[in-house]
């Protein structure tokens, strides 16, 4: 018994080194492994997303870069590709759900989809609209899939500012505290929280990423 | 001492008369701007923008700005230009119009423009499901009309000024994912290194002829551009531009010194993590610097003796949010820090926006020209 214990945390363990170590040649072999050996694919995806928390700190020591960032989300979702059909939807339940989308007049989406990668990979259930989006489909969104976070990201100053129509557009809405927004990017700055009315005001992805986490361990606990 | 005097004793870390000046981009989302600043100033508008700053028709208001440099940029062929539109707020302003408000550059690339109509968003990379490179035509670099008005402004401008030129906007990094989408390219230097060392070595053969190209043209500093850096750090990890980039960029830059040339190069954000790199291959000017990702004192104390600052005024928070007196303290700052020894040429750190302010954007250039005299107080 012990020895299959061990069995499975070195095939866990590989797995989660496979993420962190970006290996994306072993990765997919060696989930395929851990579910013919019956290792549970729930413990699969806790490890894989383990993997992806310690590629955050790593980016957040500076060890890794956007690159590594963007690299780690593309086998997570290759990974996700072979795990999903052995998870069942009831027990795969999501954290949250977040609408997130780059603001009007803004095309730029690095940071958004790095953003996106990350979430996902915590078990959020993510409403991506893409780039360029109108703040009244924010909103809409938000009502329509009830959900608790809205993320807009910005990276030029002029278009930090449709921010503020989002929440505007929610207290008419009746979601002003029901729905939380937070606005990053390069050019987003700490007045801006107060200024548009905003929950929170980051420049940077990883550092986003744990505010709604947090946010959500918030409201659970 | 003329602007072409001052321009290169700054480069040789020289003292000139005064600090010199750089027009900046005015390309896409920085174009409505530049209209309003040409209204302010009782200046006719312009029909076109540009990487670097200072077409034929904004002389009078690169003149008024006091730029010490003038910049041309290599075009698309004339055959190519003949069946295009020209669009200022397109990233690659001339195309093909191949749907509504959506233009194919030369090298297959698709744009539309934005719902705000002020910036333009790739829709289509040509490369994003391409196994064999050999099946991807790469443009002629020898076709007709790429460098006549180079050479033409280029030879117009030189005995006065420094002349910067420009391949067409980007390098290798940026270039390859508009080709190849951004996710796509990452993953492939990951996991199919042979096909971005075949892409890079063909973007290398087209830069190299183009660079040796601008030079017989009469360019003085090749400009390389390319975005790698974000706000908080490299976008490219600097272990892959190592790998992939920084080789090749050593062999255009190796070719633009023998020709005599300097080399500027631009990549937004903190690129802090390859400076040294940067300078072990030769690169002489180092632009835009933003003092939001990187601390421009600290650059000069650094790499001053090595490195020309170019830009350093910032456009993320100065220019649209600050005071008047706020922009001249922080020229004034820029001046006292950087200045000693030469190797400062003083711009706003990228395309300023629309909403920066028009006397904010020209206070940048009159307070240097009031108080960057040498010898600096």
């Amino acid at each position: 018994m012990r020895d299959r214990r061990c069995l499975l945390l070195s095939s866990l363990s590989k797995i989660r080194d496979c993420i962190v170590g970006l290996d994306g040649d072993n990765l997919i072999a060696s989930i395929k492994d851990a579910l013919k050996d019956g290792v549970n694919p729930y413990e699969i995806l806790n490890f894989l997303r383990s993997g992806m928390e310690e590629v955050g700190r790593l980016y957040e020591k500076g060890e890794y870069f956007i690159s590594e960032l963007v690299y780690a989300g593309e086998l997570m979702k290759s990974a996700m590709e072979v795990l999903q059909p052995h998870l069942k939807v009831d027990q795969a339940s999501s954290k949250a759900s977040i609408v997130l989308g780059s603001a009007l007049g803004d095309i730029h989406d690095i940071g958004k989809e790095i953003v996106k990668s990350l979430l996902v990979s915590a078990g959020f259930e993510v409403h991506d609209l893409g780039v360029d989006v109108p703040p009244k489909a924010f909103v809409d969104k938000a009502g329509e899939v009830n959900a608790e976070i809205i993320g807009i990201s910005a990276l030029l100053s002029t278009t930090t500012h449709a921010a503020s129509e989002v929440v505007k557009l929610l207290k008419k809405a009746g979601l002003k505290g029901k729905v939380k927004v937070i606005l990053g990017g390069a050019a987003v700055r700490d007045w801006m929280v107060k200024e548009f009315g905003v929950d929170a005001a980051v420049e940077d992805a990883v550092e986003g990423v744990k505010i709604i986490k947090s946010w959500v361990e918030g409201a659970k606990t | 001492m003329n602007s072409r005097e001052r321009g290169i004793r700054a480069i040789e870390h020289e003292e000139p008369d005064r600090v010199p000046l750089e027009g900046v981009a005015w390309a896409e989302w920085s174009f409505p701007f530049l209209q309003k600043v040409l209204s302010y100033l009782g200046l006719p508008q312009v029909s076109r923008g540009g990487m670097l700053g200072a077409g034929e028709e904004m002389e009078a208001f690169s003149r008024r700005l006091g730029a010490d440099f003038r910049a041309v940029s290599m075009e698309p062929p004339e055959e190519f230009r003949r069946r295009a539109v020209y669009d200022p707020l397109f990233h690659q302003p001339w195309g093909i119009q191949v749907a509504p408000e959506t233009l194919e550059d030369e090298w297959g690339v698709r744009r539309q423009l934005n719902a705000t109509k002020t910036q333009s968003r790739i829709v289509y990379h040509p490369l994003k499901d391409l196994e064999d490179l050999d099946e991807y035509e790469f443009p002629d670099i020898d076709a007709p009309g790429r460098f006549d008005s180079a050479e033409k402004l280029a030879q117009k401008w030189r005995d006065e000024y420094l002349v910067s030129g420009i391949w067409n906007g980007d390098s290798f990094f940026c270039h390859a994912w508009y080709l190849r989408g951004f996710q796509k390219l990452i993953r492939d230097m990951y996991s199919n290194p042979g096909f971005v060392e075949k892409l890079f070595d063909r973007l290398l053969e087209f830069f190299l002829a183009a660079t040796k190209r601008l030079i017989e043209a009469g360019v003085d500093i090749l400009a390389i551009a390319d975005d790698v850096a974000a706000q908080t750090g490299m976008i490219i990890s600097p272990k892959l531009w190592r790998r992939y980039v920084k080789p090749r960029m050593k062999t255009i830059i190796d070719e633009a010194k023998r020709r005599g040339a300097y080399v500027l190069y631009h990549t937004d954000g903190d690129c802090r993590a390859i400076i040294p790199d940067l300078i072990e291959i030769g690169v002489d000017i180092l632009n835009p610097i933003q003092p939001e990702c990187m601390d421009p004192a600290e650059i000069k104390r650094d790499y001053g003796e090595e490195l020309t600052l170019s830009g350093t005024i910032s456009i993320q928070d100065t220019l649209p949010y600050g005071s008047l007196k706020e922009v001249e303290e922080e020229v004034l700052t820029r001046i006292e820090t950087c200045a000693h020894g030469g190797g400062l040429i003083l711009s706003p750190s990228n395309q300023a926006l629309l909403d920066s302010k028009v006397e904010n954007f020209l206070a940048v250039y009159d307070t240097v020209k009031k108080y960057g005299k040498y010898p600096i107080r």
